[in-house]
């Protein structure tokens, strides 16, 4: 049976927490996601139904009908061997334009949205021009190869010498690859691993159409050409708009390739409404799709159907087909509302219901959940239980400062709340003037267990943008007002969308270095015994010559240095590359600022965005804590007796491991721990990236995070100070306490965290678990909401929730068949609980459930 | 001979469309596996020779 | 070598290579390389070992057949 929440004693009352929705009380803890799923229509519950999920654990496609398709491999190469001669960024535009015009457009039954990245629903897309390894990991594997094979094969060899990775392995020593490509002291770099995202300036589209982009184009290029003839020849001036009128011309060529793809869906929408369908009404609606697909994206969207069309339609092309990325950066209750205005309110077009408006936001969410890339292995283990990463964004100020909350937000929220999908994710940012209706919704998500919204403070991020904009190299960085409009570019860093300005390469930011695995190397002297038995990093001197914690810290910060210096070298050597061979005229083409300067997206960059992941930096802090106290303040212990145990994986030392294990550690608000744990974030982390300028002239900061790695590299770091084993996972996120050691409650978290000063880091990382039966209380919200306001108060970056019993979690991994609805949060994604491995199971289980009691409400502030 | 333009799947691609071309086409099928149905539609040449073709079925 | 011992040694042309074993897995970004999941420590944890010759390392340890992806990371 349910568990309600004990009765509490507070401010002179009994205070009793019956669940919100009384229903509840004879529902088994064991069950409760199986009962929130209310999709909004039949038609999104049958969608749903029929879903051709994408998601993968432990690296392999969970349906087994999931395969690489060959024929966007097939048609890009076709098109660059026969387009020898022409400038690249032309090249770029006919690969994209042969692509489109010949590819397999598809129409799934019931869809109100429609548009596919391959040949077959049931395929993903490969990308060989960017990483030739991540394509052979398909070919090789007969399970999910592209067919032929064979073909699949020579066209991916073909590659190898034109790939982006190929282009930048030859800048660096032998040494410096086999480190980069071990996945240990840091994450594989993108011209390897082929990963990558974008923020797409969707809001161009939508406003002024295709057909308006292609005519500016044409005014762009007649203006250079009557430059080039005018009177007195001056090369050093004119010469420059050589390389400028191609890529406005690549611009005319992908856009009208764009608009004629789109144009084909809606005239298969009109031949299966007239050769194939029976039912009168969808033969209405699929004419109605086929009106959609001929106006948008050639011309600006007019109603709200229009609009969601128009953004699939340009997501498809700049996340899987001109290029592949990651992600769903865009803030959708912004560029939709007008469209949701003139059809839900003004019903001047496309006339619905908000009802109507939530249904087509399920609709999208089930596109995106049947979308993926051809990710390699590594990827797809790094994301478990998921398809990709898909992130948009909600909430905050608008540009004049006025709430940006708005029935659209609640439109968006509704649906994820109704249709239960782990993508795409929300992030939500909270500002104190956000109306509470919307922050209501927020609640009810977070209680029912998506895991999503995460939570970002709206006033620190837009700040954010602001110091970032002084380092811009055309003096062309965020205004005051443009500084509103930021999104998460991926999981967790806030980036500007709009027209202009916006992240297009991960190359800018993004990517991983594990600071546990590095703090396992000082201690052996640049050499990893754990794993792959090799020299990594430089050679820092032997633990048992440090004699101070200062000579330790130092010498870990040299491996530190070593390894991001490594990392960011790597990101700008790809995007000299990407610059040069991988153009994405398309992207160009809809950004304000390519437009008008005529520089392509690669190259142009307005507002620095610079920023790396530390991964498992808790597990390498709270062992820096405990070696300080047990080494070098209390003396209990030596460094060789440290190394000897470490070396055993603590077997023969299990009472030192206790006492390592039993040293303070962050989370608890210890003086003692956070004092070193803030430096840890402050001078080390961060100090050492900003000592850094990467391509765009600005600084590089950190974003503390996990997604899957913290499992992955936790499997590749042996034991470590803070009494780890070996093998175990770490810390699961940025700045979250480890795994079961927050132990003084949820406040006492807040307190530790709001220690480390959020304006020296781009972003953190925290994921904290809530009591089940306070949240689902009647008074969850009351609660929740005072701990929202508080930890607002405490200028916290970032936050996000699991809530969900382990009764559940213990029941879906005896009867997984039946818990297919329970979602759990991973990382900076949520995943299905039953698509992870049971290691990645029992790490969400190990995290500590907080409980909200007397002193917690006293201090919150909280009337019950 | 089969040919595509003789088959049922194929829809001649009217003028004024972007992608026109004089005896171009849709070839346009229905599938279906366990999950549902869909449609595809791959652009083809009516002249193009169908006899190896899996999906031809000839036009009534 | 003692028989279920993990202790991994190169053998070129091997019939029990890593390639072949359950436990084995191609490295994510360079096939010829892998990585084994087949050591578990008693928390339950794996500890992966990376295998620099995929196809001519073998173990004690070697067993063929598929892992089920709840015993992966």
């Amino acid at each position: 049976m349910a568990t309600r929440h004990k009765p509490m004693e507070y401010k002179g009352k009994t205070i009793e927490f019956p669940f919100d929705n009384p229903a509840e009380e004879t529902i088994p803890d064991s069950e409760v996601h199986e009962h929130l799923a209310k999709p909004t229509t039949e038609r999104t519950k049958r969608l749903k139904g029929r879903c051709r999920w994408k998601h993968s654990a432990g690296g392999e496609f969970v349906e087994g009908d999931v395969k690489a398709g060959i024929e966007r491999m097939r048609l890009i190469t076709e098109a660059y061997k026969t387009d020898t001669g022409k400038p690249h960024v032309i090249r770029r535009a006919n690969l994209l334009d042969n692509l489109l015009n010949k590819c397999t457009v598809i129409v799934q039954e019931d869809e109100l949205i429609v548009g596919f990245n391959a040949e077959n629903p049931n395929f993903v897309p490969l990308y060989p021009e960017q990483s030739y390894m991540a394509c052979m990991d398909y070919i090789l594997d007969p399970k999910i190869a592209p067919q032929p094979v064979e073909e699949a094969k020579e066209l991916a060899e073909y590659w190898i010498e034109h790939s982006l990775q190929k282009k930048c392995e030859t800048y660096f020593t032998q040494h410096e690859i086999d480190v980069m490509y071990s996945l240990t002291t840091f994450e594989v770099p993108g011209f390897a691993a082929g990963f990558n995202s974008v923020v797409p300036t969707y809001e161009t589209v939508i406003e002024d159409g295709l057909l308006k982009r292609i005519e500016l184009a044409e005014h762009h290029i007649a203006a250079a050409k009557e430059v080039l003839g005018a009177a007195h020849w001056n090369a050093p001036e004119r010469l420059k708009l050589l390389p400028q009128i191609d890529l406005w011309q690549s611009m005319i060529i992908s856009c009208k390739a764009v608009i004629a793809w789109a144009r084909r869906h809606g005239r298969l929408c009109k031949i299966i409404a007239e050769n194939f369908e029976t039912n009168p009404k969808r033969k209405e609606e699929l004419l109605k799709m086929a009106d959609i697909c001929q106006r948008v994206p050639a011309e600006p969207a007019q109603g709200l159907w229009d609009g969601l069309q128009s953004k699939w339609f340009v997501f498809l092309v700049l996340h899987a087909l001109e290029r592949y990325s990651s992600g769903f950066a865009h803030k959708p209750d912004k560029l939709l509302w007008p469209l949701y205005k003139a059809s839900v309110i003004d019903k001047s077009f496309q006339a619905m219901s908000h009802e109507d408006a939530v249904e087509l936001f399920e609709c999208e969410r089930l596109k995106i959940s049947e979308n993926a890339p051809g990710k390699s292995k590594g990827f797809r283990s790094v994301f478990p239980g998921s398809n990709d990463l898909f992130i948009l964004t909600l909430g905050g100020l608008n540009r004049d400062g006025s709430d940006g909350c708005n029935d659209c937000t609640d439109a968006i929220l509704e649906a994820a709340r109704n249709i239960r999908t782990t993508e795409p994710s929300i992030a939500f940012r909270w500002h104190p003037k956000g109306r509470l209706k919307t922050k209501n919704l927020v609640f009810q998500c977070v209680r029912d267990g998506l895991g999503y919204p995460s939570i970002k403070h709206d006033i620190i991020n837009t700040q954010q943008m602001l110091y970032y904009a002084q380092f811009s190299q055309n003096n062309n960085g965020a205004t005051l007002e443009e500084a509103h409009d930021w999104v998460n570019v991926l999981c967790m860093s806030p980036g500007l969308c709009g027209r202009r300005k916006t992240q297009k390469t991960r190359s800018e930011g993004g990517s991983a270095i594990f600071s546990a695995k590095i703090l396992e190397t000082t201690l052996n002297n640049g050499y990893d015994w754990s794993f792959t038995n090799t020299q990594l990093g430089p050679q820092t001197g032997n633990v048992e010559d440090f004699k101070t914690f200062e000579d330790l810290w130092e010498a870990f910060r040299e491996q530190f240095r070593w390894n991001i210096d490594l990392c960011i070298r790597a990101k700008d050597v790809s995007r000299y590359w990407e610059i040069r061979i991988l153009e994405n005229p398309f992207l160009s083409a809809i950004d304000d600022g390519c437009m008008e300067l005529g520089r392509e997206s690669m190259e142009l960059s307005e507002q620095p965005n610079g920023w790396h992941n530390p991964i498992t930096s808790i597990t390498a802090a709270n062992s820096l804590v405990a070696i300080k106290k047990l080494i070098y303040d209390d003396k209990k212990y030596t460094f060789q007796e440290l190394i000897k145990a470490l070396h055993s994986n603590w077997e023969g030392y299990e009472e030192m491991r206790k006492d390592f294990l039993n040293a303070p550690k962050w989370g608890n608000d210890d003086p003692y721990a956070d004092e070193i744990v803030k430096d840890f974030f402050e001078d080390f982390l961060s100090g050492e990236m900003r000592k850094i300028t990467n391509y765009s002239g600005g600084p590089v900061m950190p974003v503390g995070q996990a997604i899957g790695l913290y499992m992955e590299i936790g499997s590749r770091t042996g034991p470590t100070p803070d009494g780890r084993y070996g093998g175990e996972a770490c810390d699961d996120g940025g700045i979250s306490p480890y795994m079961g050691t927050d132990k003084k409650g949820p406040t006492a978290v807040l307190r530790s965290v709001s220690k480390v000063n959020s304006h020296t880091q781009k972003a953190n990382l925290l994921n904290q678990r809530l009591s089940a039966p306070i949240m689902r209380s009647d008074k969850g919200f009351k609660i929740w909401l005072a701990y929202m306001n508080t930890w607002c108060d405490f200028e916290i970056d970032h936050i996000q929730f699991n809530v969900v019993s382990n009764e559940e979690m213990a029941a879906a991994q005896k009867e997984p068949e039946k818990h297919a609805d329970l979602i759990v949060r991973v990382a900076g994604f949520s995943a299905r609980f039953v698509d992870l491995s049971t290691y990645a199971q029992n790490t969400i289980m190990a995290r500590h459930e907080q409980d909200f009691e007397v002193k917690d409400f006293e201090y919150l502030g909280v009337e019950l | 001979m089969a040919t595509c333009e003789k088959c049922r799947s194929f829809y001649p691609i009217p003028e004024g469309e972007d992608d026109y071309a004089e005896g171009k086409g849709d070839c346009v099928c229905e599938r279906k596996d366990a999950k549902g149905k869909w449609w595809d539609s791959k652009p083809v040449m009516g002249e193009a020779t169908a006899d190896k073709c899996p999906d031809y079925v000839q036009k009534k | 070598m003692a028989a279920g011992s993990y202790d991994m040694i190169i053998e070129p042309g091997t019939t029990k290579a890593c390639s072949g074993c359950k436990w084995g897995n191609a490295d994510f970004v360079n096939p010829l390389k892998g990585n084994c999941v087949g050591a578990k420590n008693h928390m339950g944890g794996i500890w992966k070992r990376m295998i620099m010759d995929y196809y001519n390392t073998t173990c004690g340890k070697y067993e063929e057949g598929e892992v089920n992806f709840r015993d992966h990371v």
